[in-house]
């Protein structure tokens, strides 16, 4: 039985652990980006400290008015630039994905 | 005997609602539970479909125009939507949007905020009539000429801010080219810009073209090589990988940039002269490397010899350049004579190096000027020659800015053709944007398509184009035939290989069960639909209730809830489309839009 626990423990810890991070080009950066409390941000954001999880947690809870969202506009891009004030750049994913996310004056992007 | 009636009963009961059937008089159809057909799939249509975001732009019937024409026509191209925004827009059925005189951006008053807000030109176009601009263009444009789409972009707002800020620039050209004072007064200070752009890019140009070799291009195969080492350090972070990396920083131009979470790194010219000549050592490996780069056509499997002999010739200078007495203390299993920086079998690196070469053979330069800063050429110098005081040059050299980074070489000989306004406007943003799609042997031809729209209401004064409205006048359509038109349409299309377009309001995808009645409940006072346009790219059936694939245009972006399953990659993240089950679909749409050949009934 601890046998089995152990294993149950490392399991988690190697799923925990493992390679979840996506990397995206914009232009010739690379950049590594990770999960945090469900936000894909750049991999050095770890906390608050860093204006993309901090701006992450306005990002849910703030409306946009129906007349922001009109003609089909992507709502993330609309709430990065009118809600947390940042800027939307374009990055590719490795199969040429076009992906939006929002980059603010810290460096930091949230997708 | 009333158990085994009853256990029948049930089976008959549990089969008759397994498969997904509908019929209401007049037509019916039925898939089988289980049944399941994508144009996403291996070897259908879309298999290789790279993901749209539209960002802030309302280009979204043309992100789907383009997505189902990708079905369309032959060999599945890709086709740009920027380019279809624009020929729907100045060149569909508001044509007076493309004659002199008329607004690029329209400016109106948000009915809730009370503020200004600026229309683009590009913005509310209509599935139907991207397909009439494109025949009026001449064809659709391969999304490799479209330069906000090919080009991996490095700068933010790059979409909105080109299509807005050259709205605002043939504005001004319309306002000022009656006035010939003010037009060449214009036409002097921008030159002076170009040319002071020019002198500074051209040694730019030239050192890129020299790392370029022409035959043998090695740029871009070492540039892989390094990223992957130095991907590997980000994402592992061990002290091999970082022995490593510390070992290959010499190979790097000082500019180079390892972050914790970024990088951007340059190979010195100096270590691609080393693998240029390391590849023209051996004359056999040369000729064989020649003759299967230059030569499209050709196979590696006619190379027998080379991904071995090419593996040696790597694993040998990469030893010379990068020593193994530099990373094998940190990096346990390091085997004598073979360089860590070659991951598994050395002829396997061997072929990713050719593929790379080959991929590569005549890459122009692109993105040399990434760190140029137009503000030192605005106000630097006060030479008479060079100072630029045009009040709308700012706005229109910001405009152009991410342009002229990206496409240098090209921009400055296209400026000159932007200054003149006797040219139609919708020519002269294609040529900033997209140049290639002005070449009409670029343009694929879309003339035996044609484009029907199946609305389910009455569309009453809406735009209309070959609407084929099948429900009571000033009404809408009863939900079983809505429902059976949407299937025999989608299932029919799709089995043909042919994706679709549906018309829908966006609060589905965020509230769960959310449902609309054709976009028609009545909201709360100042409220708004927001209508939006997508593709259904395939159905299936599932424990009897029908699903359809959907591909969206914001990027990967995708909420599951109790209508909508996302796909999702090996860990579990969405990457954009989604199967959403038909009630909710239907519910929540406006109609869909089919494009057909013309030879077909």
């Amino acid at each position: 039985m601890k046998k089995f626990f152990l294993m149950l423990i490392l399991f988690n810890a190697n799923v925990a652990f493992g390679k979840n991070f996506v990397i995206y080009s914009f232009g010739e950066l690379k950049v590594v980006f990770h999960q945090v409390n469900g936000e894909w941000v750049n991999k050095s954001c770890r906390d608050e400290n860093c204006l993309a999880l901090k701006m992450a947690r306005l990002f849910k809870d703030a409306p946009l008015a129906p007349s922001d969202l009109m003609g089909g506009k992507n709502p993330r891009a609309i709430k990065c630039k009118l809600v947390m004030k940042g800027k939307v750049i374009i990055g590719l994913d490795k199969n040429r994905n076009q992906q939006s996310f929002c980059k603010f004056s810290d460096d930091s992007f949230l997708k | 005997m009333a158990n085994v009636l009853f256990l029948t009963l049930l089976l008959f009961t549990f089969f008759a609602h397994a498969e997904c059937f509908y019929h209401n008089g007049k037509n019916s159809v039925s898939i089988k539970d289980g049944e399941s057909l994508s144009l996403r799939s291996p070897g259908k249509p879309l298999e290789k479909f790279e993901i749209h975001d539209q960002d802030g732009l309302n280009t979204c019937y043309a992100n789907s125009a383009s997505t189902v024409l990708k079905t369309m026509l032959p060999g599945h191209p890709d086709i740009s939507y920027t380019h279809t925004a624009v020929m729907a827009t100045t060149r569909g059925h508001r044509q007076n949007w493309s004659g002199s005189g008329q607004n690029y951006i329209k400016k109106e008053i948000d009915p809730k905020t009370k503020k200004e807000r600026e229309l683009v030109f590009a913005d509310y176009g209509y599935f139907c009539e991207a397909l009439v601009g494109l025949k009026n263009a001449g064809g659709a444009c391969p999304k490799s000429l479209s330069v906000p789409e090919s080009i991996e972009l490095w700068s933010v707002d790059l979409q909105q801010s080109l299509f807005s800020n050259l709205g605002h620039y043939f504005d001004k050209m319309n306002e000022i080219k009656n006035d010939p004072t003010k037009l060449e007064s214009l036409k002097k200070e921008l030159n002076l810009a170009i040319e002071a752009i020019r002198l500074e890019e051209s040694h730019l140009v030239r050192e890129c073209e020299e790392r370029k070799s022409p035959d043998l291009p090695v740029y871009d195969a070492v540039k892989m090589l390094i990223d992957d080492q130095v991907t590997d350090h980000l994402v592992e972070q061990n002290n091999c990988t970082k022995a490593k990396v510390e070992a290959i920083q010499k190979l790097l131009t000082d500019d180079s940039i390892i972050a914790e979470d970024r990088y951007l790194v340059t190979p010195r010219a100096e270590i691609l002269n080393k693998f240029s000549l390391a590849l023209h050592q051996d004359p056999q490996l040369e000729r064989d490397l020649r003759a299967y780069i230059l030569d499209e056509k050709q196979s590696l499997s006619h190379f027998a010899q080379l991904p071995t002999g090419l593996g040696i010739v790597l694993n040998n200078l990469l030893e010379e350049l990068v020593p193994q007495a530099e990373y094998a203390s940190q990096c346990p299993g390091t085997i004598p004579g073979k360089s860590a920086l070659i991951k598994g079998d050395p002829s396997d690196f061997a072929k990713n190096f050719i593929y790379s070469m080959k991929a590569n053979k005549g890459t122009k330069c692109k993105n040399i000027l990434q760190s140029y800063e137009l503000e030192k050429l605005l106000g630097s110098n006060k030479n008479a020659n060079s100072c630029i005081e045009h009040p709308n040059l700012e706005m229109i050299i910001s405009g152009l800015k991410p342009f002229l980074d990206i496409q240098a070489e090209i921009a400055s000989s296209l400026i000159p053709q932007l200054l003149n306004p006797e040219s139609r406007f919708a020519d002269q943003m294609i040529k900033v944007l997209m140049p290639g799609c002005l070449n009409l042997s670029n343009l694929i031809d879309v003339s035996n398509l044609s484009c029907s729209s199946y609305p389910f209401c009455d569309p009453k004064n809406d735009f209309n184009d070959n609407n084929s409205y099948q429900g009571p006048h000033n009404g809408c359509m009863e939900k079983t035939n809505a429902k059976a038109l949407m299937r025999t349409k989608s299932i029919q299309a799709i089995k043909e290989g042919h994706a679709i377009g549906v018309s829908v309001c966006t609060a589905f995808l965020k509230e769960d069960k959310k449902r609309t009645h054709y976009c028609k409940t009545p909201l709360a006072k100042n409220e708004k639909y927001n209508f939006h346009q997508m593709t259904i790219s395939g159905y299936r059936c599932e424990a009897g209730k029908m699903e359809y694939e959907i591909i969206n245009s914001w990027g990967s972006q995708c909420e599951d809830n109790s209508d909508i399953k996302c796909q999702k990659d090996e860990y579990g993240n969405p990457t954009g489309p989604f199967w959403v089950q038909e009630e909710a679909l239907l519910d929540n749409s406006t109609g869909i839009n089919v494009i057909k050949e013309v030879s077909s009934k």
